[in-house]
């Protein structure tokens, strides 16, 4: 596990208005900025990969932790040689801050949450940058036809990477996200 | 010898890596490392014996992935281990085996799904096979969530006698990935009751320094290191580690004379690398250890150590006096004691103390439920409050970390039932000055009670140390002498026993007007008298106000930092701020102005009946904020703020009515098993309380069993699901309800959800939003 200073990640405005299902966050500011900063005291972001040899047959896609169906990620991945399989979280303190919010307001835990799931993608954004090579857009388990239960032997790839599956194949920390990005040749 | 004389004697050694070294005999990428045990036994021994060769005393059965969540035929893994790891033996008969778990692969709730009893059922599995073979301690090891390393301890402790060895992995950040620091999982540990403890794998023996530093310092214990051999790094498709046998053992011999005990290596070392420790550290002395027991408690994550600085306890977790707290405890509504806890902690207390002793409920799920939901929320230290064993024993068993108990008296019962639970499960106890007799009248004869139970706890194998005593607080309008007695018998456990103190300050002012006065005079000649921790109440500014000041006249606030934090926060005037003369009830709802909605309210009602409040302001402002949402001219996030302020409004209101919960409104809320997403659940309730109806809201990830249970004789349920993978939990609670309640409506929603989904499913309704579902609602009831 790599860990990623929370200070370096740019939160992208147009994804929390999507988040917050809301197009205008100006008037929103007193929410918002409290939120932000409470997650961000809060995140300890870490992430870690593997690269792995990529081969698409049909539309099956072998990776390093196996073959999958989905005819998305073929098409993704298609032209690839190899790819880089990631995990990102904002860690359990998080969690644990959004299990607050529920107990003490559903607007904070609404607005917190949102903040928090804008903030993992711009973790996803930022990984993406650090990555050794250039990579194509990422694709995650539950994207298009790439089912959810990938996650047990891709998670289990990662080794150690910190994130834990529930017996449903939800990740913990729930601020979690692994994804697969092609390696542009 | 056993292992634990063995150790007594000398330094002993570990083993090293197993799945490394298994790779470079071939075992594949992916392959589990138990899978040798049966196809490659050979292999399995030479390795063990490649060790006892290089210098092991105790060597580790290749188990440490075998559970029955990942192998239906553990038993057959384990025997053929254990198998492997006794013809090992043969020459070598005077090392130990020990019987190795790791963990689960699971987390455990609240965080993950995991039941903390289904984890110690599936570490106890394991150990019920181990220990009818060949095996000479238990070695848990790689934890890196401080629950599950309790939950494997407390199998061992109640399916075998044989030592218990611990072993954590900690990040580069000193805590495990649950977040717990060294000294929180050392003082947890040792409260347990283990043989000896310590860390491996993460990395190498370098990093792992800090935390031997720490152990060295705070463990009462044996010290057990097993490093990696640094950190990995692929090579020509091969996993090599950067850290040589050599370099390896330089690092051990600092290691060992830091004080660590039982040395051994993880993943990437090999007999080299403990052959190589062996030799260089076998000639450092293993002195005995040294230190000096500590009084404290811990979360799952920290550690409040009783010392100089006083430590409040939050006292308002009790249903005594307290109309909204019984109440909450008869509904189960955990959400508003979770939020007195949370707001406690706000005002600074240390420890939380939590009684849910009411005698209409069942105390003891209740208590190790909320002992359990405050521990999702919050990480400080709680204090468990019953006088019921039983309920104790619950909740002690569901503590995650090494609790306060509150209380143990000097009566004989008392203390037996309640040593013996302190000493499985760890924790520091708060012992009453009540004999036989009763409460003595004088205070040495309570400082006499007092000698006794701790005399009592050392019998039990239980320290003074984990003995704070209570010499109690008693009315002082009942007798005027009883607050001097009690100030003396505080000056006098400290001088003649040496251990810490503790009083509930409270009950000093029954009976008397103004009470807040002589509580908070009472805290200060309690405190001058050497008072060193205090169950009261902190939302009372004059006691913070005592607390904080002595802190800063006696030298244990350094720098005068909690002060100005505290003169600083309560030196703004907090008072309603002036409501807008030209804003009305209705506008600050519908514009989310909690503040405003709630001073209107109180304003309201001084002219205003409280229903005709509630059909002429609030419903309106509901209405009009719920139109406008469905018409998308405002957000979710402006209707969810427009509910919040009508909470504000509500929650002024019920103060005056007898109760304004209408049981015939009733709905059940959940969020189904398997899902923990619950803010479109909350989203929902919240708009449907607002609407009069009364929720029962059993919470995220909830079992269909429970679900039927409370729906019974209910006339509308509302289901939610976020993710596709839980919906199938929603269609089985649904046939479930269907058989039990065939006359109770379902309504379902979440985002994976739509109405032919809800149709194939069985649902009687789809809540698109929540403003749909206060709608369906709505119309289902009238």
């Amino acid at each position: 596990m790599i860990s990623i200073d929370v200070n370096d990640l740019e939160l992208n405005r147009d994804e929390l208005a999507a988040r917050m299902m809301c197009t205008d966050l100006d008037t929103l500011f007193n929410l918002i900025d409290p939120a932000v900063q409470e997650v961000k005291s809060n995140a300890e972001c870490y992430y870690t990969f593997e690269k792995t040899g990529v081969k698409i047959s049909g539309g099956s896609v072998r990776l390093g932790f196996g073959e999958v169906k989905s005819t998305a990620l073929a098409k993704c991945l298609e032209g690839c040689d190899s790819a880089f399989i990631v995990a990102v979280t904002l860690g359990h303190p998080v969690d644990r801050l959004l299990r607050q919010k529920s107990v003490t307001s559903t607007t904070e835990q609404f607005v917190t949450d949102a903040v928090a799931s804008a903030l993992c993608e711009a973790l996803c954004d930022k990984v993406q940058s650090l990555l050794p090579l250039k990579t194509r857009r990422r694709f995650s388990p539950g994207y298009g036809d790439l089912s959810l239960e990938v996650q047990f032997p891709l998670l289990n790839y990662l080794d150690n990477c910190g994130i834990v599956l529930t017996e449903t194949g939800l990740m913990i920390p729930s601020k979690s996200v692994t994804f697969i990005a092609g390696v542009e040749k | 010898m056993t292992v634990l004389e063995a150790l007594n004697k000398k330094r002993l050694y570990l083993d090293g890596g197993t799945g490394t070294m298994l790779q470079t005999k071939g075992l594949k990428s992916g392959e589990g490392t138990e899978e040798w045990n049966l196809t490659h036994p050979e292999e399995i021994i030479r390795l063990h014996r490649d060790y006892l060769t290089a210098g092991s005393d105790i060597f580790c059965t290749n188990t440490f992935s075998v559970n029955c969540l990942k192998k239906p035929n553990y038993e057959e893994y384990i025997t053929a281990a254990v198998n492997c790891a006794n013809k090992a033996r043969e020459g070598f008969e005077d090392k130990f085996i020990a019987f190795d778990l790791g963990p689960t692969g699971r987390l455990l709730k609240p965080l993950g799904d995991l039941d903390f009893e289904d984890a110690v059922e599936v570490f106890a599995k394991n150990i019920r096979i181990a220990k009818n073979l060949p095996v000479d301690l238990i070695m848990i090891e790689t934890m890196n969530d401080l629950y599950e390393t309790k939950a494997a301890i407390i199998a061992a402790k109640e399916n075998c006698d044989l030592p218990i060895f611990v072993s954590n992995a900690f990040g580069e950040d000193g805590k495990l990935m649950t977040g717990a620091d060294a000294e929180t999982v050392i003082e947890t540990l040792c409260a347990l009751g283990v043989d000896a403890i310590g860390m491996n794998c993460s990395f190498g023996p370098d990093k792992m320094l800090p935390v031997v530093k720490e152990y060295a310092k705070k463990s009462r214990l044996p010290i057990i290191v097993k490093p990696n051999a640094g950190l990995p790094s692929v090579v020509d498709g091969k996993t090599v580690f950067d850290i040589d046998p050599e370099k390896f053992s330089t690092i051990m011999t600092e290691i060992a004379e830091l004080g660590g005990a039982v040395l051994g290596g993880c993943c990437g070392t090999t007999p080299d690398h403990i052959k190589a420790t062996v030799e260089a550290t076998k000639n450092i002395e293993l002195k005995p250890r040294n230190v000096k027991r500590r009084t404290a408690v811990t979360s799952y994550t920290h550690t409040v150590e009783f010392s100089k600085s006083p430590i409040l306890i939050g006292e308002r977790i009790n249903p005594t006096g307290k109309k909204r707290i019984k109440e909450a405890l008869r509904e189960k509504n955990y959400s508003l004691i979770l939020n007195e806890g949370l707001r406690q902690v706000e005002e600074g207390v240390h420890i939380l103390d939590v009684n849910a002793g009411l005698p209409e409920i069942n105390e003891a799920e209740a208590l190790a439920q909320i002992v359990s939901d405050l521990q999702s929320v919050t990480d400080v230290p709680l204090q468990i409050d019953t006088s019921s064993p039983a309920c104790l024993e619950k909740a002690m068993r569901r503590y995650n970390g090494k609790p306060l108990v509150n209380s143990v008296n000097g009566t004989k019962d008392s203390m037996d039932a309640v040593f013996r639970l302190v000493k499985k499960y760890g924790g520091t106890v708060i012992a009453l000055t009540i004999g036989d007799q009763g409460i003595p009248e004088t205070a040495e004869g309570r400082v006499k009670i007092a000698a006794d139970i701790i005399k009592t706890a050392q019998e039990y194998g239980i320290d003074r140390s984990d003995i704070i005593v209570d010499p109690l607080t008693m009315t002082v309008s009942s007798d005027p002498k009883s607050a001097n007695v009690t100030l003396k018998a505080v000056k006098m456990i400290k001088e003649q026993l040496g251990v810490f103190t503790s009083l509930g300050v409270s009950n000093v002012s029954f009976g008397l007007p103004e009470r807040d006065k002589i509580n908070s005079t009472f805290f200060t000649m309690a405190l001058n008298a050497g008072l060193d921790a205090a169950i009261m109440n902190p939302f009372s500014e004059a006691m913070m106000t005592v607390y904080h000041s002595f802190k800063a006249l006696t030298e244990k606030d350094e720098n005068f930092t909690d002060y100005i934090t505290f003169a600083e926060k309560n030196g703004v005037d907090t008072t309603a701020k002036a409501v807008d003369r030209a804003l009305d009830l209705k506008t600050a709802i519908c514009k989310g102005l909690s503040a405003d909605a709630e001073a209107l309210t109180k304003q309201c009602l001084e002219t205003t009946d409280p229903l005709k409040l509630i059909s002429d302001e609030i419903v309106p402002a509901l209405n009009e904020i719920g139109t406008l949402y469905e018409q998308k001219k405002v957000y979710l996030p402006q209707l969810l703020i427009a509910a919040d302020a009508a909470s504000a409004s509500f929650g002024v209101i019920k103060e005056k009515l007898p109760s304004a919960a209408d049981t015939s409104k009733k709905i059940v809320i959940a969020t189904v098993k398997g899902d923990i997403h619950d803010i479109g659940k909350n989203i929902v309730k919240v708009l449907l309380e607002n609407y009069g109806f009364y929720i029962v809201d059993l919470g995220r990830d909830v079992n269909p069993e429970k679900i039927v249970e409370e729906a019974k004789n209910c006339r509308l349920v509302a289901l939610s699901a976020l993710m596709t993978t839980t919906v199938p939990q929603m269609e089985e609670t649904i046939k479930l309800l269907r058989k039990s309640s065939p006359d109770t409506k379902i309504m379902v929603g979440g985002a994976v959800l739509n109405q032919e989904y809800a149709d194939m499913i069985g649902a009687d309704f789809y809540g698109k939003d929540a403003m749909d579902a206060v709608r369906i609602a709505q119309s289902l009831f009238n």
